[in-house]
């Protein structure tokens, strides 16, 4: 199979037009044709079909920017379209509850880097960090802190509101130390000695080292450890997942995950039992006002303004380790219901808006089955604890949330066929709506083990 | 002694269940939301859609075509199987790898010939598939919807049932909602986006509206919120073809908010002062 490629730089088209057809009739043969202004490549992968002659695509001025085929196959990739107010767009997102902050590292070019959260907070590579083509999902972004003299290499990401601050606060992310390095920062909440709030990075003995800020002015007194030797293998990528829960124990308030397993550590000073609200940059790869800029590289770093749990930490690990960029999971039932959170994110310029939802069937494991809860989304049922049983879920929040969910409180069978559980109506464009959603689920005592599944298809059309 | 062996039994089995599912962050991005065409007899149209991959690693996208109903007054939708749908509506790809970052665009051609003539309502889906396996796996799958008229449009008659607004506006404009009633046979394949004139008298003043789509048996309603500026009594009429439906209502608006207090406080403190003078002249006689 070929396929079509077209990439739009931007100049007189009349010229591009002129100069694309030269090439077309030029060299008829080739898989992969370019021009100052287009490239066409017959020749990207398995996915797309097409002639395998460029003589059958040719130039046409529909929207100044289209190739057409002859009839047959005149599909084709571009580079992203952007919102188009026009003629009505939408994007949907499907991804776990509670993400303030995500930045996938995967432009490899130029200095921005996008935040994929639905707050769009998005960073800039500062100094010395630069890109890395080879990261753990797709490119990375390499820091190079030890040709880094002032410290100031990172990918620097504006203070947002939205960033954790109060009792809970998750960060994960995959980590490349070139070599052992003490004192480098992986990431940081923390204007060094004016507006500190947490922050992580190595320690001193191949171990890792979070600092809690206990006052804004903190200089670094209070912070959870490793033991030594967690941090013991370089040149390659780890996950670092960061879990902290202000309203635990000491000991408990902050846990260190080193590729989904728990590290052991140990607590200097004492913990806050709230993260202090910085108001400077979230940096990635430098302790602002320290420097300790990263010898070494990140990718695919995520802030959550919840804990997560261990289930989740290994979920995500598990997910990322095999390339996919989220996992997440419902968690082993042990006697009482299991939750999980996830949220629906809306961009569109479109007013008014449907979500839908539709299970392919019901939880399934071989031939064992467990059922839906009774509620509909008509008519949600409340969740009553050792009684309800089945697989259900509740809308916790959203722009516009029906009083029928009861705040959370009441739930509904996913349904087998298409059903619209949101409606966005009156929508801005411009702003981006979130659904959160809380799955549920819990099974009778005589239900048989296994690892059951379905699927679960979110829908989003206008509303016209 | 049973009871605990039941109870470890059972906590033995349930931590089996779940557990290790994960998914894929699911997302994409479409355009556009709605085509509106018309075909004349035997004709065909080519279109496209715009099927974006917003992630920053490949995604696999299916295609396929349904044909949607809409099911109540909120305007919801449904969606069903339509084999002649699929087969009039021909998209280039069933399938398809979108590298990171990218856009397809993927065209279409409609086959009036193999269409239902009248109203014709379908949707193209770019539905993202996610190869894992768990509990609740989640994929989302965003619809382009048509809305085609293909040779002669059905016959379209609608019916204003109700209006409302209030007896007695003081704001900004007056506000309201117009409800119509699709009256073909419910479920029957019409729809239309109704036109409703809304006017006022005296001093008339006309707005026309589209409404939303209204599918048969449904009533749909439009919002509005109109005349700036006006002081009075007025009758206020709805009209969609046939049907008429009028109010009288008290409006303030606008800048009469302001001036017709105003106006009627110097009324009431000149008349006041007037019955005050009279009263004076009277008792001044009355010595």
């Amino acid at each position: 199979m070929r396929h079509a490629y077209i990439k739009i730089v931007g100049v007189s088209f009349f010229s591009a037009f002129v100069a694309t057809i030269a090439l077309l009739t030029s060299s008829v043969m080739a898989d992969r044709i370019t021009s100052p202004s287009y490239e066409i490549n017959g020749n990207l992968g398995g996915s797309f079909g097409g002639d395998t002659s460029s003589t059958s695509y040719k130039m046409t001025t529909i929207g100044g920017e289209t190739v057409i085929g002859n009839g047959q196959s005149g599909s084709y990739i571009i580079d992203q379209v952007q919102t188009n107010s026009s003629t009505g767009t939408m994007q949907l997102s499907i991804q776990p509850n509670g993400l303030v902050a995500y930045y996938p590292l995967d432009e490899n070019t130029g200095t921005g880097t996008y935040d994929g959260s639905a707050l769009q907070n998005n960073g800039v590579l500062s100094g010395t960090a630069a890109w890395s083509a080879t990261g753990k999902l797709g490119t990375a972004v390499n820091i190079n802190g030890s040709t880094d003299s002032t410290g100031t290499g990172a990918v620097l990401v504006p203070d947002s509101a939205a960033l954790p601050s109060g009792s809970a606060m998750s960060f994960e992310g995959w980590v490349k130390q070139d070599a052992w390095y003490p004192n480098q920062a992986i990431a940081s909440h923390w204007q060094y000695a004016t507006s500190g709030s947490w922050a992580i990075q190595t320690g001193s003995d191949h171990n890792l080292r979070v600092y809690i800020a206990g006052t804004q002015t903190d200089t670094g007194v209070n912070y959870v450890e490793t033991t030594v030797n967690t941090w013991n293998s370089f040149a390659s990528w780890h996950h670092v997942a960061v879990l902290y829960d202000g309203t635990l124990s000491q000991a408990n308030k902050v846990k260190i995950y080193v590729d989904g397993v728990l590290a052991n550590s140990t607590v200097t000073g004492t913990l806050s039992s709230s993260l202090q609200n910085s108001s400077g940059s979230l940096s990635l790869g430098s302790f602002p006002g320290l420097g300790r800029a990263l010898t070494g590289s990140l990718d695919h770093i995520k802030l959550f303004n919840r804990t997560l749990t261990m289930a989740e930490v290994i979920a995500e690990y598990n997910a990322q380790n095999t390339g996919i960029p989220s996992g997440f999971t419902l968690g082993a039932l042990s006697g009482s219901s299991v939750t999980s959170l996830g949220d629906a994110i809306v961009r569109t310029n479109a007013t008014n808006y449907s979500i839908s939802a539709q299970q392919d069937h019901d939880l399934q494991a071989g031939s064992n089955t467990i059922p839906a809860i009774g509620g509909s989304i008509t008519t949600p049922l409340t969740w009553s604890e050792g009684t309800t049983k089945g697989l259900g879920f509740t809308v916790t929040s959203a722009p516009i949330i029906d009083s029928k969910w009861g705040s959370g409180s009441k739930y509904a069978a996913f349904p087998l066929t298409t059903t619209a559980f949101y409606n966005g109506t009156g929508h801005v464009d411009g702003t981006v709506d979130t659904i959160s959603m809380q799955t549920r689920l819990d099974v009778q005592s005589a239900q048989a083990s296994g690892a059951y599944s379905n699927s679960v298809l979110y829908t989003g059309t206008t509303l016209p | 002694m049973k009871y605990w062996i039941a109870v470890f039994i059972s906590v033995t089995l349930f931590t089996l269940i779940g557990g290790s599912s994960v998914f894929a962050d699911t997302s994409l991005q479409l355009q556009p939301l709605e085509y509106r065409e018309s075909l004349k007899k035997g004709e065909s149209k080519k279109g496209f859609i715009d099927v974006t991959n917003p992630l920053s690693v490949p995604t696999d996208v299916s295609f396929h075509v349904q044909g949607f109903r809409q099911i109540n007054d909120k305007g919801e939708l449904t969606f069903y199987t339509d084999p002649q749908l699929s087969s009039a509506i021909q998209l280039d790809y069933n399938d398809a790898q979108i590298p990171a970052k990218k856009t397809l665009r993927l065209y279409f051609v409609i086959d009036g010939s193999k269409l239902p003539t009248g109203d014709v309502f379908a949707a193209i889906f770019a539905k993202n598939t996610v190869a894992v396996i768990g509990d609740a796996v989640p994929s989302v799958q965003i619809g382009t919807l048509l809305l085609i008229t293909n040779e002669t449009p059905a016959l379209h008659q609608a019916t204003i049932t109700h209006v409302d607004v209030p007896w007695l506006t003081i704001g900004e404009s007056v506000k309201g909602k117009i409800g119509i009633k699709n009256i073909a046979p419910r479920d029957s394949s019409n729809g239309f986006f109704p036109k409703v004139v809304l006017d006022v008298w005296p001093l008339g003043a006309t707005r026309t509206f589209t409404g939303p789509l209204i599918y048969s048996g449904n009533t749909r309603e439009v919002v509005f919120s109109e005349f700036n500026n006006r002081f009075g009594i007025y009758r206020l009429s709805a009209t969609h073809g046939d049907s008429h439906s009028s109010h009288w209502i008290i409006v303030i608006t606008g800048v009469w908010r302001w001036i017709a207090p105003t106006t009627l406080g110097v009324l009431i403190i000149t008349s006041l002062l007037l019955m005050r003078r009279r009263h004076r002249r009277t008792a001044n006689k009355s010595r």
